[in-house]
């Protein structure tokens, strides 16, 4: 190796030139450090510039939000968390490990009116308690004037507003306002007007925060007719970083918990349930015959006579049919007690309702019989009132409706609460879940620049083999003479390779160097270039972390061997004797 | 007296438009330990070809190279390499010295090629030794550029003995020089071979050069002639 190395060095800088390498050789590494420079240039901005808007949402935002769903036809759709709800998710989250606290808060668009001059901020309502423990929006040192207490001040509710929309309104703080729901953007029930106060002012240095105002969660649910309702709950982690993995720990907290507050209620239907369906099936089992004899007695005309025939065929199979449906429910009624025994043993997580199975086959066999309890329903109905009041068959008939109606009842009251128990209506995100197309925008331009940025080490990599191709051709008779003296065909090749490696090398390093310089000194070449488009605030924080440096030193060494494959192969392949022939 | 390369039967020909020409028609020779060997013949008979075969720079088409016995034609580059390494020495006409190098560095391209084991500082040495040999002890760092055709082929001469072959090879050694200065080259080879009981294969037009060799053999249509006797009467030292 000692060697190649030395013959490598000497044809990329010959003693006799006066540069200290030759101009292709320095032409290749110029190329490459170029490239690398760039790269470490531009992904340095770009991760600075990346991590100035994820810390300021990630300050904004916090790790977790849970809120809720309901179901509107085969859609979710967002709902309000109650009082309850918003209790179900405190007692999980105090249940799961690594979640430091929760805050309630409700968000919307707002009208702010003084004078004739008007603006709609976006309004986020939260407690002034609460909210600083899982982020950082009322963190004190934000504020220029007055405080983030929403103290209010006999009937002017209090409203902290940025600093854009305080110039813009010329508002200043303790100034009174109109603050009114707009319903854009919000879960509003009505829409109110309240006299506000300015209690505060804040600058975040971030144009979509700066434009928002801030008031208290009463504030909000006066403002948009909530009751004790809120929007959504924002959660805080010990580590940001382990969100991933705590969402669906405590998704899955939150989920056993509304069960566990649902099952007295569960048991009781289903309990209540099979009992009224024993009732209307021992009540429906002597109809049909009792309805036929009473029927051939009285006078009938003829449609009413096809009416209650197809009402005994109907009530001829129905008690089957109802009991049918009892093993489901008793099968799901078995898991409800079940979970309830556990508990009692303290064996909770071993009895779940999370196999569904039963509760979906008891939904499933009540849905196939009520269709036939309204069918027959309705024909009982149709039936009485052809009928005269005094008519025989009236009291019959009316037994008969009682017993479809009992049925019609207690599986519609088990229908309901097995979907209740199926149906999950907590939703638990991560902030990245929440703004994907922020996140993913970023990423992605952070990748494609990179990407196109790495096209300026390729193009570097053309020249290295053009350089060494050309040194190929110039060297052919020393070629073959260090054939003669009895170099290896692969000793020829690594001359080559090696080559590519040094220059790989030193572009890298000078790549590095000024890479480094350019990116420290980024900010300050910038506003001296480009005055007119930046302000003084607007430094980009730079970050030039150690695995990109490590990725585009590799790629650019690696890229310069492969680059150097092709003269290398060339070179080995010159046939000894022919090189030497060649003047 | 042993025979220390023998050539048997070389066929060689190159293509050249849409046929081929056929250069070594069945060329035959024997080398013996310690000899000076002058081949002659026309220009473009096939000498240097000849010479290329038998010093693995290039290969037969049909025929065997044995060194001491051992078929050197066949083999690996790798194999091939390491003979001509170890075992071959060439001077060309054109020096054929590396450009970017000074003489003594230049010498000590076949030992670094080698990886011959030793003190660096002894096989700079053994350079340094070969070109006050040659009579350039006092240019030995001088660039390739800087000196004169024959101090050249000095250099040359002296990086064919750096590893001490067995066998040097010489294709027109003073071909590209005046008669002076040939003259001195001359003297310098056959001393050395004298000296150091190297075998020689000179091709040569030179008939001085040729006059001062132990054999001449006579190429003819890419074939070998023996015209028999040595015309040195004295025996090569080194086998006596």
């Amino acid at each position: 190796m000692r060697f190649e190395l030395s013959v490598c060095l000497r044809y990329l800088a010959p003693k006799r030139g006066r540069l200290f390498v030759s101009v292709s050789t320095l032409l290749s590494i110029l190329g490459l450090a170029v490239g690398v420079m760039t790269y470490i240039t531009v992904i340095a901005v770009m991760t600075g510039f990346r991590n100035q808007i994820t810390n300021a949402y990630t300050g904004y935002f916090s790790d977790l939000v849970a809120y809720k769903e309901k179901e509107e036809g085969d859609r979710r759709i967002f709902d309000l968390l109650r009082e309850r709800d918003v209790a179900v998710i405190e007692r999980a989250a105090q249940a799961v490990e690594d979640i430091q606290a929760i805050s309630p808060f409700i968000y919307g668009r707002v009208t702010l009116q003084v004078g004739s001059l008007s603006y709609f901020p976006d309004l986020r309502a939260v407690d002034p308690v609460r909210e600083p423990k899982v982020s950082a929006i009322l963190s004190g040192n934000k504020l220029l004037e007055g405080d983030f207490k929403f103290k209010r001040d006999g009937d002017y509710v209090a409203i902290v507003i940025g600093k854009p929309i305080a110039d813009k309104l010329g508002l200043r703080l303790n100034d009174e306002l109109l603050i009114a729901s707009t319903g854009i953007g919000s879960v509003a029930r009505q829409r109110t007007s309240l006299n506000a106060y300015v209690a505060g002012i804040f600058r975040y240095g971030n144009i979509e925060q700066d434009m928002s105002a801030y008031t208290s969660i009463e504030t909000a649910q006066i403002l948009q007719g909530l009751g004790g309702d809120v929007h959504r709950v924002s959660i805080k982690l010990t580590e940001t970083e382990r969100a991933d993995e705590i969402k669906p720990r405590l998704a899955a907290k939150i989920e056993e918990l509304r069960k566990r507050d649902l099952l007295p209620e569960y048991r009781a239907t289903l309990r209540d349930g099979l009992e009224k369906l024993d009732a209307s099936i021992a009540a429906l089992e002597g109809a049909p015959a009792s309805l036929e004899q009473k029927g051939s007695d009285a006078e009938l005309d003829e449609d009413q006579a096809k009416r209650l025939e197809a009402l005994v065929t109907l009530l001829g199979d129905l008690p089957d049919a109802l009991a049918k449906t009892k093993p489901p429910i008793e099968k799901a009624l078995g898991l409800g007690e079940a979970l309830g025994f556990g508990e009692a043993l303290g064996l909770d997580d071993a009895f779940g309702l999370d196999d569904t199975a039963p509760l979906e086959a008891a939904v499933a066999a009540i849905e196939d019989v009520r269709e036939k309890l309204l069918a027959g329903l309705s024909l009982v109905i149709g039936l009485e009132a052809t009928l005269e009041e005094t008519h025989p068959l009236r009291a019959e008939l009316t037994a008969v409706e009682d017993a479809l109606a009992d049925a019609d009842g207690a599986t519609g009251g088990v229908r309901w609460l097995c979907r209740d128990m199926l149906f999950e209506p907590f939703v638990v995100h991560t902030w990245s879940e929440l703004n994907p197309d922020l996140f993913r925008l970023v990423k992605q331009e952070g990748i494609i620049t990179g990407v196109f940025v790495l096209l300026i080490v390729v193009v570097a990599g053309f020249i290295i083999i053009s350089a060494l191709s050309m040194t190929v051709v110039q060297k052919k008779r020393e070629i073959g003479i260090m054939r003669a003296m009895g170099a290896r065909a692969t000793s020829v090749a690594t001359i080559f390779g090696l080559s590519g490696f040094v220059i790989g090398v030193l572009g890298t390093v000078f790549g590095t160097l000024l890479g480094l310089l350019l990116s420290y000194n980024f900010n300050a070449i910038r506003d001296r270039l480009m005055p007119q488009f930046f302000s003084p605030y607007d430094t980009i924080p730079i970050s030039v972390q150690l695995p990109s440096l490590i990725f585009i030193w590799s790629f650019t060494i690696l890229f310069s061997i492969l680059a150097s494959v092709v003269p290398a192969i060339t070179a080995a392949r010159l046939h000894p004797a022919e090189a030497l022939r060649w003047e | 007296m042993g025979d220390i390369l023998v050539g048997i039967d070389i066929v060689k020909s190159f293509p050249v438009g849409r046929g081929r020409l056929s250069v070594l028609k069945g060329a035959g020779l024997s080398v013996r330990e310690g000899e000076m060997l002058a081949i002659m013949g026309a220009s473009g008979v096939g000498k240097s070809t000849l010479l290329h075969i038998l010093g693995t720079l290039d290969r037969p088409d049909s025929g065997t190279v044995l060194f001491d016995g051992q078929d050197v034609a066949g083999g690996t580059d790798a194999a091939r390499s390491a003979f001509r390494n170890r075992e071959v020495g060439f001077v060309f006409q054109f020096y054929h010295l590396l450009a970017d190098f000074t003489a003594l560095e230049n010498v000590l391209v076949p030992a670094r090629i080698g990886r011959r084991g030793g003190a660096k500082s002894s096989i700079r040495d053994r350079a340094r030794e070969l070109l006050e040999r040659v009579g350039l002890g006092e240019r030995l760092d001088h660039r390739i550029q800087q000196l004169s055709g024959g101090e050249q082929q000095r250099v040359a001469v002296a990086r064919a003995l750096m590893n001490e072959p067995r066998i040097v090879f010489a294709d027109e050694p003073t071909g590209n020089l005046d008669t002076a200065t040939s003259e001195g080259i001359h003297r310098m080879l056959k001393e050395i071979s004298r000296e150091r009981g190297q075998a020689m294969v000179i091709v040569t037009h030179d008939e001085g050069l040729a006059g001062i060799c132990n054999r001449v053999l006579h190429m003819v249509d890419g074939v070998v002639r023996d015209t028999g006797e040595p015309l040195d009467s004295a025996a090569p030292t080194g086998v006596a």
